[in-house]
């Protein structure tokens, strides 16, 4: 399962930033244990989740309502493509496995485990970061 | 008409490979069998699967054959893809 939500989510780091990279083409990634805990970390230097789903969503205001949409709603940057469902099943499976998932994209960050928690902050994030904790 | 995917390989992630993998099942797969034919969908063998590759696969057959049946979903990863797929992708099928 970790696999498949790492995997979700470094694939849309592509998917969505080919032919558009802002920054570096390509994702860091990497993980360790620490205290027995597993800490994986994925960011890319793409435009961001908001500059995605801006063109698809014109009511779009920033980067929190932006990653409300991503991880709700079925919907993707990429239409008319009939995508959209990757985040929803990061969501989902972070709250069933017991993992913590913290996003950030832009001016926003999010909290996903038993609970959600999406809110705008003053630091800037060019892209997308992932981090994943898992005991 | 059975489809085992772990022809495909055992880690199945990504569009870009799903859309491979179905285009490769039309060619030598699913080339002139009929609409109406049972097809059978095997996952044994799959240790990790992710709705994005599985949009691109199981979706399409789905959409285009529609007496199908999934078999050997006991993983956890295929598990929660088949549900992603009938939540956000309109899939169907009996799991």
């Amino acid at each position: 399962m970790i696999s498949a939500i790492v995997g979700e989510i470094g694939n849309n780091s592509f998917d969505h930033n080919i032919g558009s990279w802002v920054g570096v083409m390509g994702i860091f990634f990497g993980y360790e244990f620490v205290e027995k805990k597993l800490k994986i970390v994925l960011a890319d230097a793409g435009k961001g989740v908001f500059n995605s789903l801006k063109k698809v969503k014109i009511n779009l205001k920033n980067d929190k309502d932006a990653l409300y949409v991503a991880f709700n709603e079925k919907i993707s940057g990429r239409a008319p493509e009939s995508r959209g469902n990757g985040l929803k099943f990061v969501k989902a499976n972070i709250k069933n496995t017991g993992m913590h998932l913290t996003f950030f994209s832009g001016n926003a960050k999010a909290d996903f485990n038993n609970f959600e928690e999406i809110v705008s902050i003053d630091k800037y994030y060019q892209g997308c970061i992932a981090i994943i904790n898992f005991k | 008409m059975k489809i085992e995917l772990k022809k495909f390989g055992d880690i199945l992630i990504s569009r870009p490979a799903g859309r491979e993998a179905y285009l490769a099942m039309l060619a030598y797969i699913l080339k002139d069998v009929d609409k109406s034919e049972e097809i059978e969908i095997d996952f044994e063998g799959i240790k990790v699967m992710a709705p994005s590759w599985a949009d691109e696969v199981i979706t399409k057959v789905a959409e285009n054959y529609k007496n199908i049946k999934l078999i050997n979903t006991e993983n956890s990863s295929v598990k929660a893809t088949l549900k992603t797929l009938k939540e956000f992708s309109g899939l169907s099928l009996v799991i």
